[in-house]
């Protein structure tokens, strides 16, 4: 219950000190909106379903890295000793999963909306193109928190995405899988097998991130 | 390590064999494969002794978290966890090398069969070419770090999440898309189905064991080295 609890108050110091500055949300949104409307003048406002799916997930791919390349750097510098005395390791990795998780969801749907007002919406089974995008975010964000970790004890962030591009490869492939199948009822066989695999995919990279970043955060 | 030379000797003594009557031998005679069916011996290896020193390195990474004590325990001028550390980052770096050969040797096998030197839809090159990144990243990573002792545990936390992600992209995801140019992949007959009196197996097994003991070979003498700069860089 303790580490629960400990979550939580980690988790709301990040939401507040974010809410705080709110020039970095702000950040967060231009960045999404300004890729759309760039990749909207460089394919001249046009997109075939495929390469509007392949877009969206590189998108996200971009967005992640920009929104966890800076999750660790307070707590691995001027808050380390500090951090390290009022919460375990899983706890900060636990809290700051949670949060980019769902963060990044956020952003993801925010994505999807602007990309589908440019673009339209090339989908047909919608709820469970929705289901993989949000399971996707999840896993991105998720796996790029212990990424922005090493990038952060080693302190150069610009690693993150040298590390996280060939390590996000079979998540990636799963998702635009699975988004496919979604896009077209065609295709759309094995659709709950693979989904399980999404899932499981997510276990392992929780559990792995649990585990490892309790040996990284050793001093 | 291994110690004597035995195992050297025998590696050398399987490689010849392999060479001498891998390229002598005969072989079934089939359409499109024709003598490229020889590449077998030498592609195929390539893979298993990657995939092997792959998981060495995951093993040492491990002891290396794993280790608490290591740090007092010296032998030779280095502690244990240093060492751990360099053979880690030495089977990695052997690793590293067979899947360029692997890389290279299936592409010239590609030209000769698929007319290509390498084709985009397949999943299996696709995966050979993602783990020969990570594992360049992995070195990226260990030469952006100066600290020695940060070095060796954070390249260990990297190491080990990018194997679970690499066996995710090898072992799993080709089983989900099924279609692939490989044999026995995709609906394609494995080589087992060519090799009906186990004449490619006889070649084949030695062949497999003669470069993983060449990469071992090769994997020893880096340690060695590596142990030797090491000390003088303490001193």
């Amino acid at each position: 219950m303790n580490t629960l609890q400990n979550i939580y108050h980690l988790f709301k110091k990040d939401v507040t000190i974010e809410w705080r500055q709110k020039s970095t949300i702000a950040s967060m949104f231009v960045y999404v909106i300004s890729t759309v409307f760039v990749i909207y003048l460089s394919f001249k406002g046009e997109l075939d379903a495929t390469v509007w799916m392949a877009i969206y997930w590189i998108i996200l791919l971009f967005v992640v890295v920009n929104l966890t390349i800076s999750a660790f750097t307070e707590e691995a510098g001027r808050q380390f000793y500090y951090i390290r005395s009022i919460a375990s390791a899983v706890e900060l990795i636990g809290a700051k999963m949670l949060y980019n998780a769902i963060y990044f969801v956020v952003l993801s749907g925010l994505t999807l909306a602007i990309l589908a007002l440019f673009f339209g919406f090339p989908v047909e089974n919608g709820n469970r193109f929705l289901l993989v995008a949000g399971l996707g975010s999840i896993g991105l964000a998720n796996m790029f928190t212990l990424l922005a970790a090493i990038t952060a004890r080693i302190k150069n962030v610009a690693l993150i995405a040298v590390l996280g591009f060939p390590v996000v490869i079979p998540l990636i492939l799963i998702c635009i899988r699975l988004s496919g199948k979604a896009m077209d009822s065609f295709f759309a066989v094995g659709f709950v097998k693979e989904i399980m695999v999404l899932v499981l995919l997510n276990v392992i990279i929780i559990a792995m991130s649990m585990i490892l970043f309790t040996y990284l955060w050793r001093d | 390590m291994i110690k004597g030379w035995w195992w050297k000797f025998t590696g050398v003594l399987l490689l010849l064999y392999t060479i001498v009557y891998g390229l002598v031998a005969d072989v079934p005679q089939l359409n499109i494969l024709e003598e490229s069916i020889r590449n077998l011996f030498f592609h195929v290896p390539m893979w298993f002794a990657m995939m092997f020193m792959m998981m060495i390195s995951l093993v040492y990474s491990i002891m290396y978290l794993a280790n608490s004590r290591g740090e007092s325990q010296v032998n030779e001028g280095l502690t244990k966890k240093i060492r751990l550390d360099i053979i880690a980052s030495q089977w990695a770096t052997v690793a590293l090398l067979f899947g360029f050969l692997g890389l290279l040797t299936g592409s010239v096998w590609a030209r000769t069969t698929w007319s290509a030197w390498w084709v985009f839809q397949e999943v299996k090159l696709n995966g050979a070419a993602a783990g020969i990144l990570v594992y360049v990243a992995y070195f990226i990573l260990r030469g952006a770090i100066e600290d020695e002792e940060q070095k060796a545990r954070v390249a260990a936390v990297y190491n080990i999440f990018a194997f679970v992600m690499y066996m995710v992209l090898i072992n799993v995801i080709p089983r989900i898309v099924d279609s692939s140019l490989h044999p026995g992949n995709g609906g394609n007959p494995g080589f087992s189905a060519y090799d009906l009196d186990s004449h490619l197996r006889l070649i084949f097994y030695p062949a497999v064991i003669g470069w993983i003991l060449l990469a071992a070979w090769i994997v020893d003498l880096r340690i060695r080295v590596k142990k030797m700069e090491m000390k003088n860089f303490y001193k």
